[in-house]
């Protein structure tokens, strides 16, 4: 039995078309979509990572898919045929195989390279450890943010103002914030999801995150690591307000604070809690 | 042989005898192999909480376990392996040698208790006397089963001399000495490692 | 001196009451609870007064809640009988192996002990793993219950999470067995040609381990529960009352029999192939096998060691885990997911194994790229050591490696789309019969496209800011676990389960189990990765009202996941306890060994091995005028 058809040329052909067709539609369609949104320059950049990432997975998806479904169609036993008919006793083509490594070692290679240069650029507004790589913005107009978690709420201390301590989380416009993210009791993680900041809280340790703000807005805060049984119920909201009217909620907030603020551990990047236990 | 199966009477050709002489060794390697995942995880966690000894506590207050009888303890898993792998090299030595490996061990391990009744820390003094505890309780306990396992390697030895025991069987036996005594020589060399670390850097 | 594993007639059978004196289920379950007070009262014994345990609020102490599991475990074995081979040894009787005439034995009795036949551990690993499955869904029922609501209105948080740590623990720790247990038990040595395991008693031993630690698992509801999820995080597991006791005596137990079932399958593959069957000719399927036990031979052994470490923090006293004490939270994660990346892939080799087993078969052709596809396991199974990290890209440990993590993690995509490569080049011109375990391993190529594309996301780093500990990465798991791994697991019991159990099964109800579990599952998973996108996280018992419709979809769409299995439960009684229609002994004319068996199997397997020939998949109509192929496989014409 010889079949002429030129199934791969045929094949070839409905991808090329279906690829361009589709990718087009995600790229342009869904991914200005895509989370978390242009809130910020991190956000952005992860808005970026996204649509790249769908635009190049998308051919591949059809690929497979249209070939899958290809053969399911056109190679399928109909009832009535012989059932003693087998396919050919093709066991490989190393050509095929050759190429196949080379496309995908191309696309994950270029993946990789594009996503660390994306990640070192801006820090993508993960959490990096205490010394962090890509330092973001000129440090003398940076923001520091203290986020202290613990079960379960968070609360923020800003160093640069006499270090007191609110549960309110404002941001000015327009600047490079560095979020310092520690917890006092078990592991958390700050994901303030319209930043695009996602950091692990993490008891004795310091965890930095940047983020640059644009416009003003509201973003929602979220425990994203399991830490106990109302990990539910911790979040937070938080506000991206124009210069102004942060500094004027600063001044409001440290002077509100004042009298709290002394009786406070000192500000320290970690507040390490004490030996929960029993000693030797 | 036969069976009475769903068929009626059969005969089955016999198993070839490497299916019984060859698993032991295989697996004892293998074994070897989870073994020292096992404890590549203590020494991970020595190496990971002394590099990260950001708050000063590895060592919490006083926490010197008796170096003495850590070296002994480990002198004597080292003589216990050596031994019995020349056990199993020397078959007319095997029993002598596997009964002088036994009586080693059980010194080690009753050493290894003795060093635990004598320490004046607790697992709370800091990383290092975790990881001391933790990497030699399992360790020592550990040693238990393999000294089990060199005891039947004994006792089917000498019920075996007095018995006429085929050549298969004989290979069969010889098989198990091996993988016990490779077993046992390696568990010593991963004690020098756990000595190297714990009381020597 | 017995040459054969298998020769042994078969004695009379003892009445009813002498049986149940023997080494049995009854007799094992008696001696569990007598071994667990026995253990309970020496720790209760033991136990400091003065220290404050991590479930002293509870009215326990943790020492003996341990001893208390280990007595049980340790009575339950023995009163199957593990213990009287290890005690003859110690007295000198020389190795022997254990004779399996009960195979024979009509009924379920052979069932409930000791059994050392690979076909019978086989069935006692599926039906054993099937119900702990069933328990493991019904728990996902309840939490897509509770998730209908943005509020909490069935269950309170802690129930909640208690149940989302069961069904993640039971899921995980069932189903890493759950293609090694109950299939490559069954086919390995008959595929390699050899009539048992390398170690029959420790292959029974490992069925009977991880039955004893779904139970173990099953008592934290007794206890508080657990609040950890499965992941058991450090140090919150410290907060965790007696109930976290039982999540570390399970993955213990389940570790210990991961291990032992991987090196056991090793060995045998290793030493007992027939003359001939050299590694070139292995089917797939036992090269799956082969490159799963590296990684649970390698891998599991750390989490038994970081459960151990755990166990101490939380009775000896010891710090590994505690910050206060010069222990680190971080250590935990660590060491997890060193042993936790690997072991998703014990979980997915084996499917792309049952997918290229089974697709030569049903396109009636020979496996497309044979190499590629052994490379592609091995493959993954070699780099799954090296991207653990990827699970802590924000957590701020090593920050600075994660560029190469990010490498590591995008590399695994390579050996994985070999799998994908041989399988569209097996279905190429094939002559493609869509039976049941055809659909689900096609159903398992469209789950596992979008969960191993959903990994690159995560894979990226930046995009991982956003989707790690989300809905996304819930809904990624899921796609490669649930419609990869338990895909094809249902292929294998379509596919063997007439083999197996001698019986057929109604390919009608399994076509309707096959399209309403496709469909509801796509429906059930498909939208998390919107939730996920659109910030919700894991393990929350609440969530914002905006994302309640999609919840709500996903909920009902979940209780059709639940009506399939309904479906594949009454195709499974209807055919083995109602209709009992004998099976063919080939249906599918496939041509690998344990099909060339007759129906249902004897005891002794085979007399003679059935000659297979040099290729393990001798399909399909010869080809001259094509270009490129490679040799046939092993060399031999
Ligand atoms: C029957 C269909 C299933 C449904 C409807 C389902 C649903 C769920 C849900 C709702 C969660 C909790 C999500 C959260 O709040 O974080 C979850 C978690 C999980 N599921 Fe499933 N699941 C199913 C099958 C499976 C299977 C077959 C496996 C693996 C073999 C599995 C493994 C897990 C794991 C590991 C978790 C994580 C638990 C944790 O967060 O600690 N699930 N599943
Ligand atoms: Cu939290
Ligand atoms: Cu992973």
């Amino acid at each position: 039995m010889q079949d002429n058809t030129p199934h791969f040329r045929r094949l070839a052909l409905l991808w090329v078309v279906s690829s361009i067709v589709l990718t087009a539609i995600v790229v342009f369609v869904l991914a200005p979509g895509m989370p978390p949104g242009n809130g910020t320059v991190q956000a952005s950049g992860q808005v970026v990572d996204n649509t790249v990432l769908l635009g190049l997975s998308t051919p591949v998806a059809l690929g497979v898919l249209l070939c899958l479904g290809y053969c399911l169609i056109v190679f399928r036993e109909r009832p009535g045929d012989d059932p003693h008919l087998e396919g050919p006793a093709i066991r490989g083509n190393s050509s095929i195989q050759m190429w196949w490594l080379v496309v995908t070692t191309t696309l994950v290679l270029f993946l990789a390279a594009f996503g660390s240069i994306e990640l070192l650029k801006d820090g993508a507004g993960g959490g990096q450890g205490p010394n962090p790589l890509s330092v973001v913005g000129n440090p003398k107009s940076t923001l520091q943010v203290q986020v202290i978690a613990q079960q379960w709420q968070f609360t923020y201390r800003y160093p640069q103002y006499g270090g007191f301590e609110t549960n309110k989380l404002e941001i000015p416009a327009n600047t490079t914030v560095e979020f310092h993210v520690t917890s006092l009791d078990v592991i958390h993680s700050f994901w303030a999801y319209q930043l695009g900041v996602k950091a692990d809280a993490n008891p004795g340790q310091d965890n930095i995150a940047y983020v640059q703000t644009k416009a003003p807005m509201n973003f929602a805060v979220h425990c994203a690591e399991l830490c106990g049984v109302w990990h539910g119920y911790m979040f937070d909201s938080g506000k991206v307000v124009p210069k102004t009217e942060f500094a004027s909620w600063v001044t409001q907030q440290r002077k509100y604070f004042s009298p709290e603020t002394h009786l406070l551990t000192p500000y320290r990047h970690t507040y390490f809690p004490a030996p929960q236990r029993r000693g030797g | 042989m036969s069976v009475e199966g769903a068929i009626g009477e059969v005969r089955l050709p016999p198993e070839p005898v490497t299916h019984r002489t060859r698993p032991p060794g295989v697996a004892t390697r293998l074994w070897c192999g989870s073994v020292t995942f096992f404890f590549a995880s203590f020494l991970f966690a020595y190496v990971f909480l002394r590099s990260l000894d950001v708050h000063k506590d590895w060592v919490i207050g006083h926490v010197e376990p008796s170096g003495g009888l850590g070296v002994t303890v480990m002198a004597l898993m080292v003589l216990s392996g050596i031994i019995w792998r020349i056990g199993h090299f020397r078959p007319v030595d095997t029993i002598a040698t596997g009964v002088v490996a036994i009586v080693l061990g059980i010194v080690a391990v009753a050493l290894q208790i003795l060093q635990y009744t004598t320490i004046d820390f607790g697992g709370a003094s800091g990383a290092y006397a975790s990881v001391f505890i933790g990497w030699t309780s399992t360790y020592i306990l550990g040693a238990i089963p393999g000294l089990y396992w060199i005891e039947t390697q004994l006792a089917t030895l000498v019920r075996a001399r007095k018995r006429e025991v085929s050549e298969a069987d004989q290979a069969v036996l010889r098989a198990g000495v091996e993988a016990s005594s490779f077993f046992w020589a390696y568990y010593a060399a991963i004690g020098v490692v756990t000595f190297i670390f714990l009381y020597v850097i | 001196m017995m040459t054969t594993a298998t020769a042994m007639p078969l004695p009379a059978r003892k009445p009813l009451g002498q049986r149940l004196l023997g080494f049995n289920l009854l007799t094992a379950l008696i001696l569990a609870v007598v071994g667990y007070w026995i253990g309970h009262l020496i720790g209760g014994a033991v136990h400091a007064p003065s220290i404050k345990y991590y479930s002293t609020e509870a009215g326990y102490n943790d020492i003996s809640v341990f001893l208390g599991y280990l007595g049980g475990v340790i009575g339950f074995l023995t009163g199957l009988g593990f213990a009287n081979y290890p005690v003859r040894r110690m007295l000198g009787h020389p190795p022997d192996l254990p004779g399996h005439a009960e195979v024979n034995e009509p009924g379920l009795w052979k069932y409930l002990r000791l059994s050392t036949d690979h076909k019978v551990v086989s069935l006692q690993y599926l039906a054993g793993i099937g119900i702990f499955f069933f328990v493991g869904g019904l728990n996902a029922m309840l939490i897509r219950t509770e998730l209908l609501s943005p509020t909490t209105h069935v269950f309170g948080p802690n129930q909640y999470l208690t149940l989302v740590g069961l069904h993640g623990s039971m899921m995980m720790g069932m189903m890493t067995s759950g293609i090694l247990g109950p299939f490559a038990n069954w086919v390995v040595p008959t595929m390699i040609g050899t009539r048992r395991m390398a170690f029959p008693r420790l292959e029974a031993l490992t069925f009977w381990l991880l039955m004893s630690a779904g139970v173990v698992l099953i008592t934290t509801i007794f206890f508080g529960g657990f609040q950890t999820g499965w992941t058991g995080y450090e140090p919150l597991s410290d907060q965790g009352t007696a109930g976290f006791d039982a999540y570390v005596g399970f993955f213990a137990l389940v570790g210990m029999s991961m291990t032992l079932l991987g090196l056991n399958l090793m060995v045998t593959i290793i030493t007992m192939r027939a003359p001939g069957m050299t590694w070139s000719r292995l089917p797939i399927f036992v090269w799956a096998v082969f490159a799963t036990c590296v990684l649970m031979v390698i891998a599991t052994p750390m989490l038994i060691a970081v459960l151990l470490m755990g166990a101490m923090d939380r009775t000896v006293q010891t710090a590994f885990f505690e910050p206060g004490n010069g222990g680190s939270a971080q250590l935990y994660q660590n060491l997890f997911w060193f042993f936790g990346h690997p072991e998703v892939y014990i979980l997915a080799i084996p499917g792309f194994g049952i997918v290229l087993e089974l697709l030569p078969v049903f396109t009636r052709k020979p496996l497309w790229g044979y190499r590629t596809g052994i490379a592609g396991m091995l493959g993954v199974a070699l780099l799954s050591f090296f991207v653990w990290q990827h699970h802590l890209f924000v957590s701020g440990i090593n920050a600075d490696l994660r560029p190469f993590y990010m490498l590591s993690t995008e590399m695994i995509s390579l050996p994985t789309g070999f799998t994908f490569l041989c399988v569209m080049g097996t279905l190429w011109r094939g002559r493609i019969r869509l039976t049941v375990p055809m659909l689900f391993c096609m159903g398992w190529a469209f789950n596992f496209l979008f969960g191993g594309i959903s990994g690159v996301f995560l894979s990226d780093v930046p995009s991982d800011v956003t989707t790690h500990g989300s809905f996304f990465s819930m809904a990624h798991f899921h796609y490669t676990i649930m419609g990869g791994l338990v895909f094809t697991f249902f292929a294998a019991i379509y596919y063997w389960g007439p083999k197996m159990t001698g019986l057929k099964f109604s390919e009608r109800l399994g076509k309707w189990h096959f399209w309403l579990l496709f469909i509801a599952f796509n429906s059930t998973f498909g939208p998390l990765f919107a939730l996920g996108f659109m910030g919700m996280p894991r393990r929350v018992v609440t969530y914002p009202l905006n994302l309640q419709g999609l919840n709500v979809w996903v909920s009902i769409s979940a209780y059709f996941i639940a009506i399939s299995m309904l479906i594949f439960l009454w195709n499974v009684v209807q055919s083995l306890v109602f209709k009992r229609e004998p099976a063919e002994a080939n249906p599918w004319q496939s041509k690998s060994a344990e099909w060339q068996l007759p129906t249902p199997v004897p005891a002794y397997d085979f007399i003679e091995w059935p000659d297979i020939g040099p290729d393990p998949y001798p399909y399909g109509e010869p080809v001259e005028d094509y270009s490129g192929a490679p040799a046939p496989v092993g060399g031999a014409a």
